[in-house]
């Protein structure tokens, strides 16, 4: 996949004034969902998803940040609306958008990964869905992304996989560039509870998100 | 002398029946208005629900219809159908608060529920254009587990459950679409924390667990 200004692909590394500078980056967006007053959802040992998501997202931060740009839309814990962070990675020409969270559910057996990417229509002002061109290229993108995502973290971490669906998530309201909402284990699973709150397991999770970005951007060139 | 005593008691007492029949009047509206509310109609579009109301053949419910009832898997992955006998009338809005309430109620099996009990569906409306608005009490917001993967078995347990062709009243439009409103609003980020309701939600086969003769796009 070639990257593109459309949302079909990444857009193009930004471009450096000559040819003597180091060769152009992408930028990485990782979004640390919740964050502030909102603290997500929280485990039956109290275990918060804000903190999960933030340590996470540091980490893979520091992973990618030797061959990207990486635009964390926040890095401390403070409270931040779906808009915001969309247009965070808008501002900061975001090549992709990786939005990190736990999954939680009614049945304490629920786990695993599960990837959600934005569908391939657009929404009228009269609510209506209708697909799109440039819709349907971005979807494709994203779940592109998500493959490679899910494939990475299956292997860093040999957790479940829940696989990809489509929903139109808050997050990707806006967005101008290939985008994911990652679960990355379900925090109401006391087991896995205490796998994302490890230090060792996150690092597992920073890993397979880094490394199938990465996998993701290699395969445009 | 004794004249002009009585005019003033008089103007007392024909103030006090014109108030009273004021207030029974007034009253008279509330009622009707919520009556209105309670059977899925807007009270504000009157002059057109009105003639709708004496219909009362075609909303006793009559009969019983089974009806798949969407809830999540054991593992809370995806839906399955758990069918239900579902009271069926001639208006698709009361088919539909019918199988809803049954939703809320929770499956018999060994399925999870995806709605919190106690939350309540506080209006129903169903627009010419087969967009099915549902109002939910704000419980919703609070006692509902926020994530995408909860939040989207919600939202497509109710959508696939509604637009089935089995509620739609013999004489009736189907659902095509579910507009989701809590506590009378468009939903903020409170609830749901993750998806996007902005607009009507259009069935999604993705979701359904498959089964034999059924298809199911889970990747
Ligand atoms: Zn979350």
């Amino acid at each position: 996949m070639s990257p593109s200004s459309t949302s079909a692909a990444p857009p193009a590394p930004a471009a450096q004034p000559s040819s003597v500078e180091p060769a152009p980056r992408w930028v990485v967006v990782l979004d640390a969902g919740h964050g502030g007053d909102n603290a997500g959802e929280s485990g039956p040992a109290g275990t918060l998803e804000k903190n999960v998501t933030l340590s996470v997202a540091a980490k893979a931060a520091a992973l990618l940040e030797g061959s990207c740009q990486v635009v964390m839309t926040r890095t401390e814990d403070k409270s931040l609306g779906a808009t915001a962070r969309a247009s965070a990675a808008n501002s900061g020409r975001g090549s992709v958008f990786v939005s990190i969270h736990t999954g939680s559910s009614a049945s304490p057996t629920a786990n695993g990964i599960q990837i959600f990417v934005p569908s391939d229509t657009i929404t009228t002002p009269a609510g209506r869905s209708i697909p799109t061109a440039s819709a349907r290229a971005g979807a494709d993108a994203s779940k592109a992304l998500a493959q490679q995502l899910a494939k990475a973290l299956a292997q860093s971490t040999s957790a479940t996989s829940r696989g990809v669906h489509t929903v139109a998530c808050r997050v990707f309201q806006g967005l101008n560039m290939p985008g994911v909402l990652v679960e990355i284990g379900f925090i109401s699973n006391a087991t896995e509870e205490s796998l994302l709150a490890d230090d060792g397991y996150q690092g597992k999770i920073a890993a397979g998100i880094a490394s199938g970005v990465q996998a993701f951007l290699a395969s445009g060139n | 002398m004794s004249d002009h005593g009585k005019t003033p008691f008089l103007k007392k007492v024909f103030f006090a029946m014109w108030a009273m029949f004021t207030l029974v009047l007034l009253f008279s509206v509330v009622l009707l208005a919520s009556e209105l509310v309670r059977l899925g109609r807007n009270p504000l579009a009157l002059p057109e629900a009105l003639p709708e109301l004496p219909k009362t053949p075609d909303t006793a419910p009559a009969e019983t219809r089974e009806v798949p009832l969407y809830f999540a898997s054991p593992d809370g992955r995806l839906l399955v159908g758990e069918t239900r006998p579902i009271a069926y009338t001639g208006r698709t809005v009361e088919n539909c608060r019918n199988a809803l309430g049954a939703l809320i109620g929770g499956p018999i099996t060994a399925l999870q529920r995806v709605i919190p009990q106690s939350v309540g569906i506080r209006g129903m409306y169903l627009l010419d254009t087969g967009e099915l608005i549902v109002d939910f009490t704000t419980a919703l917001q609070t006692d509902a587990r926020k994530s995408a993967s909860e939040e989207s078995l919600f939202v497509y347990s109710v959508v696939n459950t509604l637009a089935q062709p089995g509620l739609k009243g013999e004489k009736d439009i189907a659902v095509r679409s579910v507009r989701f409103l809590v506590g009378g609003l468009p939903p903020d980020e409170t609830y749901p924390s993750h998806l996007d309701l902005s607009g009507p939600v259009t069935p999604d086969p993705q979701w359904m667990l498959a089964t034999e003769g059924g298809q199911s796009n889970h990747a």
